[in-house]
């Protein structure tokens, strides 16, 4: 190996070598960083008393959607307003007494039940409490 | 050329690229040191293109989210401290080396036939480099930005005739608001790096058309291919550049600084930046009233000349030749005064707060 | 999460540079050392080439091993 080769040859891993640390800063910079946001789910859905059977409720806090409802029989229930198919908040339409999603069309029963469309799987649940006389949502 | 090259060949114009390159020549001679600095100054407006690219994927221009989302981008962001004061120190440094490149133009009498395009187009991108500073400055949001932009649009505002029409282009309004922000990041962000490339474009093929210009009154000597052998130098100075911008962002990072209250009279003692103290210690230096009239006619006038003649430089320097001998000796003499000037005042402000 | 792809990629990238501001001066200086030294390499293997090719212009071309 002659000199030249050999100072050509260090050249290369040298920019090779260097050029890691600045692929690695790049990298984590665009990389955005975690958020401090709480990542758990807890709000007051209002009073039970507010709450009557067959009733259904959308509510809207922060970057969370989510219905509230009672069913004939009685029982608090909530699941997410977020479609299982691609994430579009879904409508509710009392008049049909259903739930739809407007992006592809996906129907839910007002129990949460995909029933038509691409949807996949049922909407989310949550989980209820009753506390002080107030319906408190959580995440599972 | 190496084997994987030769798929080029035919395709893309890289083996006549290279032979061109090849061919161009550098002078070398003692004062060859100064012909790195078109290529330095180059070096930290591309290290100043990516930063700043990499800082719009956070920053958000409104008066409400702008301080926080920089300083989210210095505490929060991974390395943001770094990239933030890399382009901070660069853009000083941009400063810095296309004074020293203009200067050592200057000096050379380079401006002369057949390089009054790439005096032109050279001056223009000075002006430009400022107002990206100027621009730059009020994006941060901070104290010193806000009141350096607010008194920094009072200057040209005060022009007769179109100073109130540029006061209210640049502010987007009659004050410094939410409304001058977007319209100074889009000048900063889009307007000025469209131009100013361009404008870079003409000033390179400038350079390869005519060739470094010798200082003036030496004989053509030593040659020196550019590739490869300057490009080596070129890469040498580039690598010490980098040096000095690490060490600068590294040992003196950028603090998040204080949110600007845009009702507060400015803080005591605030100054521009280094680039902006000539004019401001000579505002400081001059009396309210001259002859009767407003200081301020003077200086805008006086800059205005400057200005143009620097412009003008070619032909003034030629029309000026064919009349008087000594030419050369007398604006040797005043960029040397000149310069000289910009020094003091710098060292004085500095000193004498 | 980990598991993924993307999880992989985030986990490797996201708590990277010392979140929580300006790192202290031991750190940057740590940082500056390392940089330093490799552009010192760097610039002395660029020196180095340059005045093999100046004593040898004719090696530019040529390929060798």
């Amino acid at each position: 190996m002659t000199r030249k080769s050999f100072i050509q040859r260090v050249l290369n891993y040298w920019a090779a070598i260097s050029s890691l640390p600045a692929v690695y800063v790049l990298m984590s910079y665009i990389t955005p960083p975690k958020s401090s946001e709480i990542s758990r789910l807890k709000i007051s859905a209002g009073k039970r008393t507010g709450y009557s059977p067959g009733t259904i409720r959308m509510i809207r806090e922060g970057k969370t959607a989510l219905f509230v409802r009672e069913t004939p029989s009685g029982q608090i229930r909530s699941f997410s307003a977020k479609c299982t198919h691609l994430g579009c908040i879904v409508e509710l339409r009392e008049d049909e007494q259903r739930i739809r999603c407007n992006c592809h069309g996906s129907i839910y029963d007002l129990d949460g039940n995909n029933i038509a469309g691409p949807a996949p799987r049922p909407l989310p649940p949550y989980r209820v409490e009753i506390r002080d006389g107030e319906v408190i949502v959580s995440s599972l | 050329m190496s084997d994987p090259m030769k798929w080029f060949d035919g395709r893309i114009p890289l083996r006549e690229l290279s032979a061109f390159l090849r061919r161009k020549i550098v002078p070398g001679h003692g004062q060859m040191f100064w012909y790195l600095f078109g290529g330095l100054t180059l070096l930290f407006i591309c290290i100043q293109l990516v930063t700043g690219i990499l800082l719009s994927l956070y920053y958000q221009p409104t008066p409400e989210t702008a301080f926080e989302s920089v300083a989210r981008i210095t505490n929060n962001v991974n390395f943001g401290w770094l990239i933030r004061g890399i382009h901070r120190w660069s853009a000083h440094l941009v400063v810095f080396c296309v004074l020293v490149h203009m200067a050592s133009k200057y000096f050379f009498v380079a401006y002369r036939k057949p390089r009054e395009a790439t005096w032109i187009s050279g001056m223009m991108l000075l002006g430009i480099v400022v107002g990206f500073a100027f621009t730059g400055y009020l994006l941060p949001w901070t104290k010193e930005g806000y009141f350096a932009t607010q008194i920094g649009i009072e200057i040209p505002g005060s022009m007769p005739l179109v100073g109130g029409f540029i006061a209210r282009f640049l502010r987007g309004g009659e004050y410094v608001d939410g409304v001058t922000l977007t319209r100074v990041f889009s000048l900063h962000a889009v307007i000025l790096p469209l131009i100013s490339l361009a404008i870079i474009l003409f000033h390179l093929i400038q350079n390869q058309y005519t060739g470094s210009a010798l200082p003036k009154g030496r004989r053509p000597g030593r040659e020196i291919p550019f590739l490869p052998d300057f490009l080596y130098r070129d890469t040498l100075a580039w690598i010490v550049g980098i040096m000095v911008l690490l060490t600068c962002s590294l040992i003196f990072p950028i603090e998040t600084g204080l949110k600007a209250d845009t009702l507060a009279s400015p803080p005591e003692g605030i100054r521009p930046e280094w680039y902006f103290i000539p004019l401001y210690q000579t505002i400081k230096w001059l009396p309210a009233y001259i002859l009767g009239l407003n200081t301020e006619i003077f200086i805008n006038a006086g800059v205005g000349c400057l200005v143009m003649a620097l412009f003008l430089l070619p032909w003034i320097h030629r029309t000026r030749e064919e009349i008087f001998s000594g030419t050369d000796r007398t604006f040797r003499i005043i960029g040397i005064a000149g310069l000289l000037y910009f020094i003091v005042t710098v060292v004085y402000s500095w000193l004498v707060p | 999460m980990a598991g993924t792809m993307t999880g992989m990629l985030l986990n490797a990238f996201q708590e990277g540079g010392a979140v929580g501001g300006i790192p202290d001066i031991g750190v940057r200086l740590s940082i500056w050392f390392i940089a330093m030294f490799m552009l010192a390499v760097g610039g002395a293997m660029i020196y180095l080439r340059m005045r093999e090719l100046e004593k040898d212009p004719h090696s530019y071309d040529s390929k060798q091993d």
